[in-house]
């Protein structure tokens, strides 16, 4: 018999393995997103606009009547408020839904070998076309108020690919941790929950030092900035940038060690 | 040349969520026989699949029997890949097809098109090969109109069909079944057994796992009798089917 295991792949090789199988059955997952959008809206008439409707129902809802309570001009704060609530609302879904990607995936991946990592990227996948139905209300809101344009705002398109390297990154990690621990689910709700208060999505640092300091040491508030700050034609802090470039790479490590480690155990615990 | 060599291959695994209602179904059809091992202060870990050795040669059609929780499902879907071995070595050539799971990997609000298209798309098929193998499939399921509807309105016989038809579709090497796939009407049993047998003349393997014996005997040249994860007998058919009753009587 020929089965002497003459060179078996390490974990860290199958994992590779996964990720560029993955990449390769790329009409399987981006299909599968759209399908999803696609198929929730079924039968409605607006179809996936109504994310994009509810999310201008909260802005023009929340805008005036926060614009009075902060003593912010409608003018500045609309478009501030905006582009904050998109960008948050993508963050947030990412991140509470990565946590069931595995578990949701669960039967397709005990009918037949499909690589895992498709499933994150299925799931990036949707989260950035809602995302692309709800940023044009930025840009109507921009041209409702009559801004200037200029080609800084070109800089939330780096922005946004890092944005989703640091999200896909995100979602490995905690779709792996919480099929095994089914508690993480919530754990995760409840801090993404809190975090909208705590970060400067809604409400403005404006000239206080302290918040200032606060939303500098918040890397969901740095998540913000990397799109808002270039659409608002402001300067990215270097805090900010500091915080999503070394998250990409410090993320980019976890998430490979960890999906090399428990790859294989996934399918387990689904 | 298709071939399926497992060398001492085990498969464990833990058992969590025990209480978690998902996971019930999965458990109950698994622990009946499995061995339980178990660990102090550790999750209880399943030893599902303990040492297989087994070769399966082009042509071999395998009948796998064995009482429930034998592990003839963790064994059918370690040689799909699906379950990786935590010791031992596996090495399959060919192309697998697998029909496992009644509804896996269909999306019940999705119509039965859309379910073609996906899985089509999943075989790394382009777009041109999957409208040329659609009429085959929609001629094979007799479904017709209920193609365009969500596959939540079929009943489970309409679902075997399309389920049948979309594995069978693409030829493979090699495939690997339950034995529910049979469980059709008599109208789609007997297209389902020229499909079959279509595939699995020539140089293709076939691993089934039944507990029927006459499904067994129709269909297969070989058997594995498994029992609490272990091969205790791999033999022609007739052989292995009298020790399996011998021992379901005792």
């Amino acid at each position: 018999m020929t089965t002497a295991s003459t060179h078996k792949p390490t974990r860290y090789s199958l994992a590779w393995d996964d990720i560029r199988t993955s990449l390769v059955n790329v009409r399987f997952w981006a299909t599968l997103a759209w399908v999803d959008i696609v198929q929730r809206y079924r039968g409605s008439i607006l179809g996936p606009f109504w994310l994009t409707i509810s999310t201008a129902a909260f802005i023009s809802g929340i805008g005036p009547l926060y614009s009075l309570l902060f003593g912010l001009e409608l003018r500045d704060y609309l478009p501030y408020l905006a582009s904050g609530v998109i960008v948050w609302n993508l963050i947030l879904s990412t991140v509470n839904d990565s946590c069931s990607t595995f578990i949701n995936a669960g039967p397709l991946m005990k009918q037949m070998r499909i690589p895992r990592m498709a499933h994150v990227f299925h799931l990036i996948t949707r989260h950035v076309i809602i995302f692309a139905h709800s940023i044009p209300l930025f840009f109507v809101v921009h041209a409702f108020l009559g801004l200037p344009w200029g080609w800084q705002m070109l800089w939330a398109i780096p922005g946004f690919i890092l944005l989703t390297a640091i999200l896909t990154n995100v979602a490995i990690i905690f779709a792996i941790i919480s099929v095994r621990f089914r508690d993480f689910i919530q754990v995760v709700a409840s801090v993404m929950q809190i975090s909208f208060f705590l970060t400067p999505v809604i409400w403005h640092v404006g000239e206080r030092p302290a918040l200032r300091l606060a939303a500098d040491l918040n890397p969901l508030a740095a998540l913000i900035a990397l799109i808002r700050a270039p659409l608002l034609l402001e300067p990215i802090s270097p805090a900010h940038i500091a915080w999503a470039v070394g998250g990409v790479v410090v993320l980019s490590a976890i998430s490979f060690l960890l999906f090399a480690r428990y790859r294989r155990r996934i399918i387990f615990w689904v | 040349m298709a071939e399926i060599v497992l060398d001492k291959v085990t498969i464990e695994f833990p058992l969590l969520h025990v209480g978690h209602r998902s996971l019930k179904k999965t458990l109950v059809s698994r622990v009946t026989g499995g061995i339980i091992l178990k660990e102090a202060n550790t999750p209880t870990i399943v030893r599902a699949l303990s040492e297989i050795s087994v070769h399966i040669k082009s042509g071999d059609r395998v009948g796998i029997v064995g009482p429930n929780g034998a592990g003839k499902t963790s064994l059918l879907r370690t040689m799909a890949g699906i379950y990786e071995p935590v010791t031992g070595d596996m090495r399959v050539s060919g192309d697998v097809a697998t029909l496992l799971e009644i509804a896996g990997g269909m999306r019940p609000e999705l119509t039965g098109l859309e379910n073609i298209h996906l899985r089509g798309l999943l075989m790394g098929l382009s777009n041109r090969q999957i409208r040329e193998i659609t009429p085959e499939i929609e001629d094979f399921t007799g479904l017709g109109d209920f193609l365009n509807m969500p596959m939540r309105t079929y009943s489970s016989g309409m679902r075997v069909r399309l389920a049948f038809a979309l594995a069978t579709a693409i030829k493979a090497d090699i495939l690997l079944m339950d034995e529910w796939v049979l469980a059709g009407d008599a109208g789609f049993a007997a297209k389902a057994t020229e499909r079959l047998e279509s595939m699995v003349t020539g140089a293709n393997v076939l691993v089934l796992a039944t507990h029927n014996n006459n499904i067994i005997r129709k269909w297969c040249n070989k058997a594995i009798y498994l029992r609490q994860g272990e091969v205790m007998m791999f033999d022609d058919v007739e052989e292995v089917v009298s020790a399996y009753l011998k021992d379901a009587k005792t």
